[in-house]
């Protein structure tokens, strides 16, 4: 089994801790995650990427087309990362949706693309939480992403309070995606 | 130092680790002892790790005022027997390249393993350079490791490498290899190594006069040749065949990586020579390699470091394969490599029709984050000098988060070359034109370069004025301590050094202290400054928005009063805070999530319908 991930938004919303939890989770199958993330300049407000890659790849680098999901934390930032999808891919985007709908579906040639309204499905801003609402979404949608495992990626890497808040944004997002996305076992 | 039994239970595990993580997992694991560096991108997290991890093996760590100054710091104590390291990114490398050249000839004590970051693409630097010509040009022995679990245990080679011979070893990553992360199983941890060596009976090679010189260049060029054939170290070299063909690639690095992808993604047949020595090149292998196979490809990211040398041994040998490179165009010379660059190699190789490869998407540019004190600086600075009449003023700036200050609005960056060069290369404008020049200059960059240059400005009589931009930390690579701090190091307890008593000390009569916060008070001060002939210097100080980040969040946030609002958008256009921002309808408003609660843009120069106000 293969699969490849890219994590898109700006500096300061979690853009790599996303990462690293998607890398854990992949771990903990024991299915051999490699991921990349750029630090520095771009560290600054501008666009952060990570990718992740599993099952036997060695270079986490992803090129147009080859992505299977896409999670952007920003909408300017989902869109202009949708290249990366490839033909079957899937988007997981943050986006004040039209009469605040917590999922709205669009399919585009072949590919799902999922507008979460983050503020919606936290019923307050949802800024802080976008990556853990995402994250509960993604596990959701992508079978090889236990929820069980994201819990415990959140309660070792954080704080007991911030864990908190963390499990209970994943849950939200995770309950939004079993209620939108049909079954898939 | 006895490890503790959970220390030692870490044996066997497996962990997500970065790459600059595992390097510096590397050293706790291989008895390093002692360890230097000024942060950079992409080298900075070895620091950060072993400042955090290095008491759990006993190893000392400083961050130093300099890259030059770390390593010499870091000789030292390899001369006194102890296992060293210093990590500095590419350009690092440059400042330190003065002691690195010449202490290749005279040798070393205790193992030392000098860890250099290459940022082809360049992320986040000012040039691509390739830092493998350093290795040359020294005639240092070089690794280059491809992945965390490598970084990790390459490290044991390089100590090695080092100590069987006596020299420095160059420790070669790149973006790629530095910040990628994967499981990497963990070995024990070792206590820091200490061998027998004496300074006073070394120092026929310690002194690098013209009489020594002469005998240690000579000696070293034969360790690199003993070193080119000792099988101790063939380990770090492997021949990958995938399938059966006498075709094949020579790779190292990130690269590696890439070409395994390719091959797989292509299903074809290939051999692979993986170097993890890459100075000098093993001699064995490479000479098994290039008569086992017809054609090769050699796939290295920047210059033709390793082609040079390959093809250069297919010479000498007189037959074998066939090499392609960069040098007959198969390879592009420029950024990283991708998949899609090295499959178009190989299928140039193989005779096959090259893919077309599509351009990256722009990335969104970086900003000041919120509640940056440079932002408050640069929007006043960039006014009083339009009210002096002074907009065309050359304005030269340095490396650190204000270079972003060359973007719009704020347009107060014309020149940025390289750490201190803002006041050096300011002043050589300034005795050019006979006209009065700025320089922009953070703390840490003035500690690390800026106080040669301050003083020979003084005494060149340039006719400048000097900003230092004190934001109490070196921000962009991670916020790291500079000398200003109080800073408990290994124990020991150090008081701050007085940037202001350094900048007098420079010859500098006009100084003043500002806050970058105070607009008023910083508007008055460099108007007044700019009638100043000579050198003046403002220190603008205000501390960097992401320390104490969570107190600063917990502060008052401000918004926007819509009624009072006259939608002038100066705030945004020319202030330009990422909190504020225009809703569908028109409306200003402030993200409070983002606001960070400096209250800056209520200030009446940035908003003077006094309509930002602090949310009650």
């Amino acid at each position: 089994m293969t699969g490849s991930y890219r994590i898109a938004g700006v500096g300061g919303q979690g853009v790599i801790t996303m990462g690293k939890a998607i890398s854990t989770i992949l771990m903990m199958e024991k299915l051999d995650p490699v991921m990349s993330e750029i630090h520095g300049l771009s560290q600054r407000g501008g666009s952060v990427v990570s990718d992740v890659k599993f099952g036997g790849a060695r270079s986490p680098i992803l090129m147009e087309g080859d992505a299977e999901f896409l999670i952007g934390l920003k909408t300017s930032e989902a869109i202009s990362n949708m290249y990366i999808l490839n033909s079957e891919g899937i988007c997981i985007g943050n986006r004040i949706n039209p009469g605040r709908e917590e999922v709205v579906l669009d399919l585009v040639d072949g590919k799902k693309i999922y507008w979460i309204d983050c503020d919606s499905i936290a019923g307050h801003d949802a800024s802080g939480s976008v990556n853990m609402i995402l994250l509960g979404f993604l596990c959701a949608a992508d079978n090889r992403m236990p929820i069980e495992s994201a819990v415990d990626f959140i309660s070792s890497s954080f704080g007991s309070s911030v864990s908190e808040k963390n499990i209970k944004m994943l849950k939200k997002g995770y309950e939004a995606g079993k209620k939108f996305i049909p079954d898939q076992n | 130092m006895i490890l503790s039994e959970e220390q030692k239970g870490e044996k066997g595990k497996k962990v997500l680790m970065l790459g600059n993580e595992a390097i510096a997992r590397g050293l706790l694991e291989n008895g390093n002892a002692f360890s230097a560096t000024y942060p950079g991108t992409p080298s900075s997290e070895v620091g950060n790790m072993l400042e955090r991890e290095g008491k759990k093996n006993g190893t000392y760590f400083q961050y130093s005022i300099n890259e030059k100054v770390a390593y010499e710091i870091a000789y030292g104590a390899s001369l006194s027997g102890l296992r060293s390291s210093v990590f500095m990114k590419h350009v690092g490398l440059n400042v330190a390249s003065d002691p690195f050249v010449t202490s290749v000839y005279t040798g070393i004590g205790g193992g030392m393993i000098v860890m250099v970051a290459d940022d082809p693409s360049m992320f986040s630097s000012q040039n691509e350079q390739d830092s493998r010509r350093y290795a040359d040009l020294a005639h240092a022995p070089m690794i280059e490791p491809s992945t965390p679990q490598e970084c990790k245990d390459f490290v044991r080679y390089a100590f090695e490498v080092s100590e069987k011979y006596s020299v420095p070893v160059l420790y070669r990553t790149s973006t790629r290899v530095s910040h990628m992360r994967a499981s990497v199983e963990l070995g024990e941890i070792r206590n820091a190594v200490r061998v027998h060596n004496d300074v006073k009976e070394m120092r026929g090679n310690t002194t690098s006069l013209p009489s020594n010189a002469r005998r240690l260049k000579s000696e070293l060029l034969h360790k690199m040749s003993s070193l080119g054939v000792d099988q101790d170290f063939s380990s770090l070299n492997r021949i990958e065949k995938y399938g059966n063909t006498r075709t094949g690639i020579i790779t190292s690095g990130s690269s590696y990586n890439q070409v395994v992808d390719a091959v797989f993604s292509m299903g074809i047949d290939m051999n692979v020579l993986k170097l993890g020595l890459t100075n000098p090149i093993p001699q064995e292998i490479t000479e098994k390699f290039l008569k086992e196979n017809d054609q090769i490809l050699v796939v290295e990211e920047l210059d033709p470091y390793l082609e040079t040398k390959i093809r250069a041994y297919r010479d000498i040998l007189g037959n074998g394969a066939v090499i392609h490179g960069k040098l007959d165009r198969h390879m592009p010379w420029l950024y990283e490599m991708n998949p899609h660059t090295v499959r178009n190699g190989i299928r140039m190789m193989l005779g096959q029709e090259v893919e077309k490869i599509s351009t990256p998407k722009p990335a969104s540019r970086p900003d000041f984050c919120p509640g940056c004190p440079h932002r408050s600086s640069f929007y006043t600075i960039k006014r009083a000098l339009k009210l002096a009449g002074k907009s065309n003023m050359v304005l030269a700036s340095d490396i650190g988060c204000y270079s972003l200050s060359y973007y719009e609005p704020y347009s107060t960056a014309d020149i940025m070359l390289d750490m201190g060069a803002s006041i050096s290369v300011g002043s050589g404008i300034s005795i050019a034109t006979g006209e009065k020049v700025a320089a922009f200059i953070g703390d840490s960059t003035f500690y690390h370069s800026g106080i040669t240059a301050l003083t020979n400005a003084v005494r060149s009589g340039a006719n400048m004025l000097v900003f230092i931009l004190d934001n109490s930390t070196t921000a962009m690579t991670g916020q790291e301590p500079t000398p200003e701090n109080d800073a408990v190091v290994n124990g020991m307890e150090f008081k701050g050094i007085s940037l202001e008593n350094i900048i007098r000390a420079c010859g500098v009569e006009n100084l003043t202290i500002a806050n970058s916060f105070n607009q008023k008070e910083l508007m008055k001060t460099v108007m007044s400054s700019l009638k100043n002939d000579g050198v003046s210097v403002i220190v603008s100080k205000g501390e960097c928005a992401l320390i104490d980040r969570k107190e600063k969040a917990a502060r008052e946030k401000y918004m926007v009063v819509t009624e009072k609002c006259s939608v002038c958008r100066n705030c945004i256009d020319n202030f330009h805070c990422p909190a504020i921002q225009q809703d569908s309808e028109g409306h200003i408003f402030i993200d409070p999530v983002q606001c960070d609660g400096c209250g800056m843009c209520s200030d009446i120069y940035v908003c003077p319908f006094k309509a930002i106000e602090v949310v009650q």
